[in-house]
């Protein structure tokens, strides 16, 4: 089993330069292990400031580590030839949050799609880049002839990301960073789009990684989930054990905040009376201030991972007893694609 | 709980707080007139929790705002009435209606918290919409203290009593927007949308930008304010889950018109119209995983609308009569307003596969 990316021991810190007070610390000590066989979506989960899309940004070499590694198959991405940054560029491939920022509204929806095709010599002729784009197209279930000719402003924001998914899958990635790629889209349509990059990941066996901060959304399409909080792995695992059973307290209350489309089913009021304080202790587990449960222990080291169950990881001492894993392993206790004896006893 | 609202106003009954009938805003542009709000009625008793969903450009954010009268041109309100509190709002004069703003009805705008003045203290922005609105002509003046006249102790107390209202330290009056999370700044809108103690308070999509966890604090927050101060309260949405767990009624808007108003338990448990059945039924669930279908089709563009039943070019169970006959809100079963030709028939077959369903399960 060959890593496609692997992320390694990665912290990012904002600020802190010779002026300023501040420095952030976006991302901790994060490690994750994306295979290249089988095709799995992952699902990353936190609120706004777990470091999401600073992860996002750092998969897609748009952001440079200030400690640690991001390697594509086996070379560090900021030691890539030219070439292999060329490969690179094809294999991971990225949907936006927003769908109205990333078009020029001058051209024509063309104009996106042609671009990549050129760019990456895909095609030989104009009517090969045609094939190319119209099968794309019904891919993600537009009809090209409705769809192609158009200016970004004709299409609705459901149309326009689902394009994205579109062009994305022209490159016939390996995989997919997809950052709230439906965040900003009517209810109505998410479940379209979301239904599109799982059949990207079934039909052409391309992995996504996909970060929101929409539980529901998540549970929907992944199999495994990394839930994300103050720049650490809070929980991590199969995302049946995780949204069915949290046993780290920040997913419990993550979980009890959804609000259920169920009016006999309220929301968990109780769980949220700390939760305004600010972040923890340096030191310690960043959820130490939120905690109901937080012990002494918890605001003098950081905990480990956990293994909880075989496909679960949670970094909370409340889960001591079990064996610890180091970060880099976190993607052993994922479950493949097709897990379906589900491992919820 | 309180007596049947009426949707349509016709029989008004004398408690509402807030009585919308057959109100039209329209939008006077170069390719056409938009209808944003067609023909829209629905009343609200005091205290009462109303939701409004659709989808973007369904007219629900029109609507909130037309109760405000701060439609800009080119858009206009066409007809319709407007009552709150038996005061006819389209018949004030613009001075009477800018301080019937905040003190007979106040709006928590989407993305309010970046409304805030980042360089005045919260103190300071909480006095001010009172003072600019708390001398309201006609009945406005109970509604709260006036804060010019107030003496620097008094203003104070009043202050840090809406801050603990709304949850938050009186610290925070001292302090700047920049200092706060997006949570605290809600809040803060909040606490200064119930300043003047106001009949109802418009909240449009108030928690969009925040996280679940913020969300639910800032729901619950809006709700206890909300019964202590007895506003009526209309959530402006598309987030079905939140409308779920907070209104006591919802409202489906589609192109412009109210397809369905219903209690929340009835409209989640059997949605009548088509089309608030399919808003109900794609939504994605922590329980089970479903195939992800969204609904077909798009909504009507603003200039080319559908004749007879707007939805019917997306409806799977549409005939020749609903392209060419308009159906009216009619109150089909009791509290439940319904504008659909085929009601019946849906209806028998919402009954048919439920029963087919109950035999698969045997």
């Amino acid at each position: 089993m060959s890593a496609l990316l692997e992320v390694k021991h990665i912290t990012k810190v904002f600020g802190g330069g010779l002026f300023s007070r501040n420095r952030t610390v976006a991302l901790q000590d994060f490690s994750l292990t994306i295979a290249s066989e089988p095709p799995t979506i992952t699902a990353v989960v936190g609120e706004s400031g777990s470091g999401k899309t600073t992860l996002a940004r750092m998969l897609l070499g748009l952001e440079t580590p200030t400690e640690g590694q991001v390697l594509y198959q086996g070379k560090d991405l900021q030691g890539l030839s030219t070439a292999e940054w060329h490969s690179f560029r094809r294999d991971v491939q990225v949907v936006f949050q927003d769908p109205f920022e990333v078009y020029n509204p001058f051209y024509k929806i063309d104009h996106v799609l042609k671009t990549p095709i050129a760019k990456f010599g895909l095609a030989k002729s104009q009517q090969e880049v045609r094939a190319l784009i119209e099968e794309a197209l019904q891919s993600v279930g537009l009809r090209p002839e409705n769809t192609l000719g158009r200016r970004p402003h004709q299409l609705s924001g459901g149309q326009r990301q689902r394009i994205m998914v579109a062009r994305a899958l022209l490159m016939r990635p390996r995989l997919i960073v997809a950052d709230e790629p439906v965040s900003m889209i009517d209810a109505s349509l998410r479940a379209t789009i979301l239904g599109n990059l799982r059949q990207l990941n079934e039909e052409f066996g391309i992995s996504v990684i996909y970060i929101t901060h929409d539980l529901t959304t998540a549970y929907q399409i992944s199999e495994n989930i990394i839930v994300m909080y103050s720049g650490s792995v809070a929980e991590a695992g199969a995302i049946d054990l995780v949204v069915k059973q949290p046993q780290h307290p920040y997913t419990q209350l993550l979980i009890g905040s959804v609000p259920q489309p169920d009016p006999d089913r309220r929301w968990n009021t109780e769980a949220t009376a700390a939760s305004t304080a600010a972040a923890g202790a340096s030191d310690g587990c960043k959820f130490f201030a939120r905690c109901p449960h937080a012990m002494s222990k918890c605001a003098e080291s950081t905990p480990p991972l956990f293994q909880t169950d075989p496909h679960r990881l949670a970094a909370c001492y409340l889960h001591e007893e079990s064996p610890s894993l180091p970060a880099e392993e976190m993607a052993s206790v994922f479950v493949g694609r097709g897990a379906d004896a589900s491992p919820l006893a | 709980m309180t007596p049947q609202p009426r949707p349509n106003g016709e029989a008004g009954a004398p408690s509402a707080t807030l009585q919308v009938r057959n109100l039209r805003v329209y939008f006077d542009t170069p390719g056409g007139v938009v209808r944003a709000v067609d023909d829209v009625s629905f009343s609200l008793e005091a205290g009462e929790r109303f939701g409004l969903v659709g989808e973007s450009g369904s007219g629900k954010t029109t609507l909130a705002m037309a109760l405000l009268r701060m439609i800009k041109p080119p858009g206009h309100i066409e007809s319709g009435q407007i009552w709150l509190d038996g005061q006819d709002v389209l018949a004030l004069s613009g001075e009477e209606m800018r301080k019937m703003r905040l003190a007979g009805i106040a709006l928590v705008a989407q993305g309010s918290m970046n409304s805030l003045n980042p360089v005045t203290r919260i103190r300071r922005q909480l006095l001010d919409g009172m003072k600019d609105h708390a001398a309201a002509g006609s009945g406005g003046a109970d509604n709260g203290a006036n804060a010019a006249k107030m003496s620097r102790r008094e203003q104070d107390d009043y202050v840090h009593d809406l801050l603990a209202r709304v949850g938050l330290e009186p610290q925070v009056a001292g302090m700047y927007p920049h200092e706060l999370s997006g949570g605290m700044k809600q809040r803060v809108c909040i606490a200064m949308a119930i300043s003047l103690r106001p009949q109802v308070i418009i909240a449009d999509e108030p928690t969009s930008a925040l996280d679940v966890v913020v969300q639910m604090q800032v729901m619950e927050t809006l709700r206890r304010v909300q019964e202590e101060v007895g506003a009526a309260v209309i959530l402006v949405g598309h987030d079905m889950g939140i409308m779920a767990q907070f209104v006591d009624r919802v409202g489906v808007m589609y192109a412009g018109k109210l397809v369905e108003v219903s209690p929340v338990r009835e409209i989640f448990s059997r949605p009548l119209h088509p089309y608030a059945r399919l808003l109900i039924e794609c939504l994605p669930s922590l329980e089970e995983k479903d195939d992800l279908e969204g609904i077909p089709g798009l909504p009507p563009s603003q200039f080319e609308r559908p004749t007879g039943c707007l939805f019917h070019p997306r409806c799977p169970h549409a005939t020749a009569d609903c392209a060419t006959q308009e159906q009216m809100l009619d109150e089909v079963q009791p509290d439940r307003w319904v504008a659909c030709h085929r009601l019946e028939l849906i209806h028998n077959l919402q009954q048919e596969t439920s029963v087919q369903e109950s035999e698969a399960g045997h």
